[in-house]
């Protein structure tokens, strides 16, 4: 077996009948060339039945590594080509009871964004026509109301409104009926199978009444009704298209995270230069990083010196010196030098899959609502069902098989889940609008889902509550030169750098006044940089740096170094002419709105945390500046997620506000993630809401906005709930023998539309909350 | 008995759209009659003809990617 492919599992003795794997497995033949397939894939209902699979791909002999994504409903597998083939992928999907979707495969992400935003179109097509088709039936079953209708004759009227009603209900509608089949087949009656007897029953009863009014003309003072079983179709097409369009939102985002991961990799082999994809390399390999690329994996840098930008991974914003012996991370960017690096860890183990990995997995835990949803309607189906028959043999049984029908009938109709399906995603719809008006993106209804209940709310530090950029906050002469000339001249000898911390001395001196020109200017292994000022010999880099460098005064510099990092600050230092003249305290200074925003949050009787990478005393140090008293600091990504889950144990009810790669899994633990618009694509991914402009005084609005939110919800599907309660059971005639009272199919159906109205108005009051 | 009932602890199934995968898998069997998956009771329930041993069935259960505990 060549080494540069994964163990495979065990062969059964079926594959190895297989021709083609025996040709592949031949010993001394080229190794075969890993491919990488996507397949669509149909019937995931939650996040173990993505993992499920995923176990069963992985188990397909040729199959090198399968990853199946529950929210993009798309599995993607590496495998060997010539060793297994799309029929083999397709049989063990279908094996797992899934079932792969037809048409174009193996486009990526592309052809998926392509098909989703085709289903989207679609759903919207379907849900227009059918509302525009509602409105016809309805036009043509009150020829009074509609002026130029009364001519028309009173046959083509009913024909008309059968034609145009079995149109909407089984041309639109045909995805319900389509469902209502396949749960059939099952044996799990589902909302489908419900939909699909509703529909019809009205369709039945509109025939029916027509039958036995034995003409049109009669027929039509009665209400055949078949404006109701559109109608039925036109609001639930509505709702699941709210639903869809919040929903592919999350799933493009998702699939925006991918793309942080570096592509391409510069192997080095026998002094060639080969390109090959990242996915593609082994521990062992000697990879090339040059200036401005990504590191494609976690490895060891064995050559060349360089400073990298770790933002991605540790959230911290100052590049990190890099020479032999240092260990660099996959996805983190090489900012100056090139560099040789041996890959330790590559693909699935390194450190940015394992992120992008715990941010799924966290997602998926959240799948609770779908859950509960499945569990009401695999009770509520059946129940509902039960009692439409039981009304008819109650009646049959009395004598009077034709009330049996109608209420039948009036009870699959009134029990249409018309409100439930609309409780959710036209709430969702109105929060949604009303939070892009305040500059806050909501994110569909599950990651909201337990925003009414927030107990605490846990802060990133850098570039969440800080500006993530250092700036120069304190000036120590140690010697006769004053504060301004010191920053003057360490300003010019650091105008060529690209370093922040060179930066952040360039803005402060800037704002003081000239800077005067350097020459001879060249950057110093080791941390630091030199240039000749007005013929002084200026040298500017870390106290150690300087130390190294024989200054003198060096002691001075250590000792004071030490007090400045107690305080958080970052030292620089600054020698002239062989002496050290002054230290600099950089810091990366809160944002102006933080101190309120968190002032805010405790006002709303929050408790307040701060969680970070950084150093204990600058993690100290912003808290104490904010009134934080709850910190942790030296926290790794994975351990910031471990964090919000304990607080989470303990029972609180956490919303984590945060921007970086390396938060994105403590987003996705916690109950409410807020991501800042100006942030990573990984952070939004992973968020349940986004501030547009990263303006953190937004936070306590975006917990008000969400808790209004999914209480509008809850007061839908109590709605919703108690409008069953009550009309099913008048439907079926349990109050005909006592006061007379029966409920029709066209008002059981005219009761349907008013609860599915009030439900709709009910939801635009959300379009003045959060204010 | 012409048909006999095997009942299966399964572990893995954690919705009504996991027990339909077992059912759909378990059915493609010839001479499987009929199929119940509960997840709730981590139990699945095969009707079939006495041809169709427990083993052939704890194996498309397996195959599926649920784990099936061993009857003591």
């Amino acid at each position: 077996m060549n080494s540069t492919v994964a163990p495979v599992p065990p062969r059964p003795p079926a594959a190895l009948e297989d021709a083609r794997s025996l040709r592949a497995a031949a010993p001394g033949e080229a190794p075969p060339e890993v491919e990488s397939f996507d397949l669509g894939v149909v019937g995931m209902t939650c996040g173990a039945c993505a993992a499920r699979l995923e176990r069963v791909l992985g188990r397909v002999p040729g199959v090198v590594d399968a990853r199946v994504n529950y929210a993009t409903e798309r599995a993607a597998v590496d495998y060997r080509g010539g060793e297994v083939g799309l029929a083999e992928l397709r049989r063990a999907v279908e094996d797992a009871g899934f079932e792969v979707r037809e048409g174009r495969e193996g486009d990526g992400e592309a052809g998926e964004e392509a098909r989703a935003t085709a289903e989207r179109r679609r759903l919207g097509i379907e849900a227009v026509s059918a509302a525009v088709g509602s409105a016809v039936v309805m036009a043509l079953s009150m020829p009074h109301h509609v002026p130029g209708l009364h001519g028309v004759p009173p046959l083509l009227r009913v024909l008309g409104q059968v034609a145009v009603a079995s149109l909407v209900v089984y041309g639109a509608g045909a995805r319900f009926v389509r469902g209502a089949a396949a749960s059939v087949r099952h044996r799990a009656p589902d909302m489908n199978t419900l939909v699909a007897l509703g529909t019809t029953a009205a369709f039945v009863h509109g025939l029916a009444t027509w039958v036995r009014a034995g003409g049109a003309a009669a027929a039509e003072a009665r209400g055949l009704y078949f404006d109701g079983a559109a109608m039925i179709v036109a609001f639930l097409l509505l709702g699941r298209w709210l639903e869809i369009r919040a929903r592919h939102g999350a799933a493009r985002s998702l699939r925006g995270l991918a793309l942080l991961r570096p592509e391409r990799a510069t192997l080095l082999r026998g002094g060639e230069h080969v390109p090959v994809p990242a996915a593609d390399l082994i521990p062992g390999d000697r990879v090339l990083v040059r200036p401005g690329e990504r590191v494609p994996a976690d490895g060891l840098v064995v050559d060349g010196r360089s400073a990298v930008d770790e933002q991605i991974v540790t959230g911290e914003s100052i590049p990190v010196d890099k020479g032999p012996g240092d260990e660099v991370t996959g996805g983190t960017l090489n900012a100056s030098g090139a560099l040789t690096v041996r890959v330790r860890r590559a693909g699935r183990d390194g450190t940015l899959e394992r992120i992008l990995a715990l941010v799924r997995t966290a997602q998926e835990e959240k799948a609770g609502i779908q859950r509960l949803a499945d569990q009401v309607s695999a009770v509520f189906v059946p129940v509902v069902m039960g009692i439409a028959a039981l009304a008819f043999a109650a009646w049959a049984v009395a004598g009077q098989p034709e009330r049996g029908f109608f209420s039948a009938v009036a009870v699959l109709l009134v029990a249409c889940p018309c409100a439930l399906g609309l409780a959710t995603p036209v709430a969702v719809m109105v929060g949604t609008g009303r939070g892009a008006r305040l500059g806050l993106l909501l994110r569909g209804g599950e990651s909201l889902e337990r925003a009414g209940a927030i107990t605490d709310v846990v802060f990133d530090k850098t570039g969440t509550l800080t500006l993530g950029r250092p700036e120069v906050v304190s000036v120590h002469p140690l010697g006769p030169l004053p504060e301004g000339e010191v920053l003057a001249l360490a300003a010019a000898v650091e105008r060529s750098s690209e370093h922040p911390l060179a930066q952040a001395v360039v803005r402060a001196a800037a704002s003081r006044g000239g800077i005067p020109e350097a020459e001879g200017f060249r950057s110093v292994a080791g941390g630091g940089v030199a240039a000749t000022v007005g013929g002084r010999a200026v040298r500017v880099g870390s106290p150690r740096f300087l130390a190294g460098a024989g200054i003198g005064g060096a002691e001075e510099v250590t000792a004071a170094a030490d007090g400045l990092a107690g305080r958080g600050e970052t030292p620089v230092a600054i020698a002239v002419d062989g002496r050290a003249v002054a230290l600099l305290g950089l810091q990366d200074r809160e944002r102006p709105d933080a101190a309120r925003a968190v002032a805010e949050l405790r006002g709303m009787g929050l408790r307040i945390h701060l969680l970070s990478g950084d150093s204990r005393a600058a993690a100290q140090a912003v808290a104490a500046r904010l009134g934080i008293h709850r910190v942790e600091a030296e926290v790794d990504p994975a351990d910031k997620a471990d964090r919000v889950r304990a607080l989470r144990g303990e029972g609180r009810v956490v919303a984590m506000v945060g921007d970086g790669v390396n938060d994105a899994p403590a987003l996705a633990a916690a109950d409410l993630g807020i991501a800042l618009g100006t942030g990573t694509d990984a952070a939004r991914a992973a968020a349940g809401i986004t501030l547009v402009q990263g303006d953190l005084t937004k936070v306590g609005r975006a917990i008000r906005l969400a808790k209004a939110t999914v209480r509008t919800v809850r007061q839908n599907l109590a709605w919703a709930f108690v409008y069953n309660l009550v009309a099913i059971p008048v439907a079926a005639g349990a109050l005909v023998p006592a006061f007379g009272i029966a409920l029709d199919p066209a008002m059981a159906g005219a009761a349907m539309a008013l609860s599915s109205l009030s439900v709709v108005l009910n939801s635009l009051r959300l379009g003045s909350a959060g204010s | 008995m012409a048909m006999g009932e095997t009942v299966l602890k399964v572990l893995g199934m954690t919705c009504s759209g996991c027990e339909a995968s077992v059912v759909r898998a378990v059915s493609a069997l010839p001479g499987v009659r009929s199929v119940r998956a509960d997840h709730r009771a981590r139990e699945v329930r095969v009707e079939a003809d006495p041809g169709v041993d427990r083993g052939t069935i704890a194996a498309r259960v397996e195959a599926a990617g649920f784990q099936v505990v061993p009857a003591e």
